[in-house]
């Protein structure tokens, strides 16, 4: 009993990191997917050209090795290194870490690069009629974007986004390339010492956490059910 | 208006991509581990050499207590990090750690990528008999040999020493042992570290290892970058710890074979 606690508490504390790491992914790769699906969607051929050629390394290569690039290169091509988070409060320092950093730069970027299509397409997908009505209330350019056709995308991209977004969760586990003491990781150090299931326990974190992620989505959509596109 | 903010935009991100920041050099180990004021060693848990104390909840073992040393003499702190052994080189070379001290076998395909320290410690296979045997070196291939299933010293057995007559066991090389024990086998070949930590001492007070007798040498060395500066300081360091007797008290504490001709 004291070891299945011990055991829990444990892969708990890497529960927190994967969450942390989930949610400022989120926070950081859905402003820059947007700014990344205009430059796609730009007119201007370099800057659309340069985005899709972005998009396509960040889409083509693994994640894993993303992550890896991010954290050695900069050190093995004498550039720089990541520096140590230094507040002097212990937890912070150790759950922002410098490799929990930089898997952060790796998950935004990488993350941000999927959104970018996914956001294109919603987009995209708004009839030219809406634009048109907003020219005729005397709205700019701007205010066309935000207040008619940012809110009808956002319904539209919820399925596909979903889809990205639990996703996301479960990727948080590539992180321990590069040791970022995440659920996984926590879980596989028991193995050492000949336990296996708190891997298995590992597995239940993630599903209650999708579980809930599922029930968090079906409401957004049927908030977002008046628009009748 | 609108395409010079477009240009703006791709020149920023040609920049980012391109990470085109000011490069510095760090072959000067000695003076950037100084400056950031930490020695920063890579390890995983390995007992005895690297491992977590129950109680304390601070880093110890053999390799532990010896790096928090070599960062005292230096003057810097030291942070023991774990890291994936897979990535150690490239973990020292991107300078995320500035060592590799975790009884890392040095051996020569290593040696191409990163520079070791003068050899500290070492693993063999020896040969552990009971106390009142007369085995020697040359009678253990026709004797009766105890193993562990899958280990290095079933290799020896078979390679190194072509025994024929081998007791298999699956539990480990304390089974190895109680074959030994047990008169059920002559000889076990077991690794030195594990021997000297438990041959002679309670239940296993009737068996002795067979001077002599060792194969399969490998050699534990500190992994520092190639051409770093940092190895002149450690060598000395390890030379003078073992002259002052240091290192043999830690070898008795945590029971580790050390390797006393590189040191001496």
């Amino acid at each position: 009993m004291e070891n299945f606690l011990n055991v829990l508490t444990e892969l708990s504390g890497g529960f927190v990191t994967s969450v942390l790491l989930f949610f400022f992914t989120l926070l950081l790769s859905l402003p820059l997917g947007l700014i990344i699906s205009f430059c796609t969607m730009s007119k201007f051929k370099p800057l659309s050209a340069l985005s899709k050629i972005v998009v396509w390394v960040l889409r083509g290569t693994p994640l894993m090795l993303q992550v890896f690039a991010i954290f050695y290169l900069p050190g093995l091509l004498n550039l720089f290194v990541w520096p140590q988070m230094n507040t002097g409060w212990e937890w912070f320092d150790t759950t922002f870490s410098t490799r929990f950093i930089a898997a952060l730069a790796a998950f935004a970027i990488n993350y941000a690069a999927y959104f970018s299509e996914i956001f294109r397409g919603g987009i995209q997908s708004i009839s030219q009629g809406q634009y048109e009505a907003g020219q005729v209330l005397g709205m700019t350019k701007s205010e066309i974007f935000f207040k008619i056709i940012l809110l009808q995308v956002v319904k539209r991209i919820i399925p596909p986004m979903s889809n990205e977004i639990i996703t996301l969760i479960k990727d948080t586990s590539l992180a321990n390339t590069i040791v970022v003491c995440e659920l996984i990781f926590e879980a596989k150090e028991f193995m050492l010492e000949g336990l296996i299931w708190p891997l298995f326990a590992a597995g239940a974190f993630y599903l209650i956490f999708v579980g809930v992620l599922t029930v968090l989505f079906n409401k957004a959509e049927k908030k977002l059910d008046y628009f009748k596109a | 208006m609108k395409k010079i903010i477009s240009l703006l935009m791709a020149i920023l991100m040609i920049a980012t991509l391109s990470l085109t920041l000011t490069s510095c050099s760090y072959k000067d180990d000695v003076r950037s581990v100084k400056e950031a004021g930490k020695l920063v060693v890579g390890v995983t848990i390995y007992k005895p050499m690297d491992y977590i104390d129950d109680e304390t909840g601070e880093w110890t073992g053999f390799d532990a207590e010896l790096a928090k040393m070599f960062a005292k003499e230096l003057g810097v702190n030291c942070q023991l990090v774990i890291i994936d052994w897979n990535n150690k080189v490239a973990e020292l070379n991107s300078k995320q750690i500035d060592l590799i001290w975790n009884g890392m076998t040095a051996d020569e395909k290593l040696g191409k990528q990163i520079d070791f320290s003068v050899s500290y410690a070492k693993n063999a296979q020896v040969a552990v008999v009971k106390k009142n045997s007369t085995l020697t070196k040359d009678g253990i291939k026709n004797a009766t040999v105890a193993v562990e299933n899958g280990s290095a010293g079933e290799t020896v057995a078979r390679t190194d020493i072509g025994a024929t007559k081998l007791v298999e066991r699956s539990d480990g090389q304390v089974g190895a042992l109680s074959e030994v024990l047990a008169g059920t086998a002559d000889v076990a070949i077991i690794d030195i570290t594990m021997a000297q930590s438990v041959v002679g001492k309670e239940d296993y007070s009737d068996l002795m290892i067979l001077e002599g007798v060792s194969y399969g040498d490998e050699i534990f060395a500190v992994g520092l970058r190639k051409d770093s500066n940092l190895k002149a300081k450690l060598d000395a360091f390890l030379k003078a710890k073992y002259a002052d007797g240091t290192i043999t008290d830690l070898a008795a504490k945590y029971e580790v074979g050390i390797n006393e001709d590189a040191l001496k």
